[in-house]
């Protein structure tokens, strides 16, 4: 069984990478939640928060303004302006 | 045979400038390091975006082209010449300038001839290489080799874009240095716009995507993004294969300099040698004299 891994990448760094359990981003039709085994999807992100819930249990949080995101057969890949990466306090 | 003060005169000189030459390689050397980090960090960035565009390419149909990738409605081929604002770097700043020489006497020699080629520089060195050439130069984005930073791609990237959306250019090429390794670069002639689209292999079945909105909206939101990026990973590239130019030059400088210092520490040995030997024998020469006498 195979985890959803995901990457945060944004042009100045790698900010989030590893397997996670749950990650809701903000898409351009509405929030929506990829879990494990998603369908293949290729989304415009808003403006709005990423969330992630990591395999380790600890759950994060990234501003985002504009971005993209893609996931294929359980990878994930976010890809944001960067100078909306900023991870929020929990 | 010089004399022994101008000898070392010239050797004191030349360790000077062997101390300023290595220096400017250590900083040289840690600035590279620098620069190769930011050229890490937007790497993953640029082959993902890439790659997304890629399977999404496929998707499109042939009757909605993808923005930019069709040639530009207007005249003008723009070349963009990106090095360096300073010099003492080798063959870094020439190497530029040949290929856009060569450019403009060959591929684009029509266009050339028609004033229809317009030239766009970033670096005070090549401005002053172009105007020695009688090259035209039609604007300038020193700046941005001071302090390269996303944003300001970005908005040169924009400007380039509505540019050529409006019928200012219809081709716009970048000349640059690729980094290849801290000893070596390679200069590069890249088409920028039209945007070529990365090709898909047709035997790989495509995974049905969810397209959220669209395939066409997204297409619209992520060729700029890739056309900025680009732009920015060509001035990375440039700036790193700049400072390991110099890093190189400035090490063959430092050699050449020890070389030298030799070269003088053995003719003033000489020379001190033969002194000393000449009033030897001037005493000797004296006092046999008195002795005679």
């Amino acid at each position: 069984m195979t985890d959803l891994y995901l990457e945060v990448v944004t042009p100045e760094k790698i900010l989030f990478e590893g397997p996670v359990g749950m990650v809701e981003v903000p898409g351009e039709l509405g929030r929506f939640t990829v879990l494990r085994d998603h369908g293949p999807i290729i989304s415009t992100l808003t403006q709005g928060r990423i969330r992630i819930i990591g395999k380790d249990g600890v759950e994060r949080h990234f501003l985002c303004r504009k971005g993209v995101v893609e996931c294929k057969e359980n990878r994930m890949t976010v890809l944001m302006d960067h100078t909306t990466g900023v991870e929020e306090g929990k | 045979m010089a004399n022994l003060k101008d000898i070392r005169t010239r050797i004191n000189s030349v360790k000077t400038t062997r101390q300023v030459t290595s220096a400017m390689k250590m900083v040289s050397a840690a600035r590279l390091k620098k620069a190769q980090d930011d050229i890490s960090h937007i790497r993953p960035y640029t082959s993902r975006l890439a790659a997304i565009i890629h399977d999404l390419a496929a998707t499109l149909d042939k009757d909605h082209p993808m923005d930019y990738s069709e040639p530009g409605i207007g005249e003008d081929v723009l070349i963009l010449a990106i090095a360096s604002n300073r010099g003492l770097c080798g063959g870094f700043n020439i190497n530029v300038v040949k290929e856009v020489q060569n450019l403009i006497s060959d591929r684009y020699a029509r266009d050339y001839k028609l004033g229809k080629v317009k030239i766009g520089i970033m670096g005070n060195q090549l401005d002053k290489m172009f105007k020695v050439r009688d090259i035209r130069r039609d604007f300038y984005h020193h700046e941005l080799l001071q302090n390269p930073t996303y944003e300001s791609a970005a908005v040169l990237a924009n400007q380039l874009m509505l540019d050529f959306k409006e019928g200012g250019f219809k081709q716009v090429v970048l000349v640059y240095n690729e980094f290849i390794n801290a000893a070596y670069q390679e200069v590069q002639v890249q088409q920028y716009l039209p945007f070529s689209v990365p090709v898909a292999e047709s035997n790989e079945l495509l995974t049905e995507y969810i397209l959220e909105p669209d395939a066409a909206s997204i297409i619209r939101s992520l060729v700029p993004k890739m056309l900025q990026t680009m732009l920015f990973q060509v001035i990375l590239e440039s700036l790193a294969s700049e400072h390991g130019a110099r890093m190189t030059s400035m090490h063959k400088a430092t050699d050449n300099a020890t070389e030298l210092i030799k070269g003088l520490q053995l003719s003033y040995n000489k020379a001190r040698q033969t002194a000393i030997t000449n009033q030897i024998v001037e005493i000797t020469g004296g006092a046999e004299a008195l002795k005679n006498g």
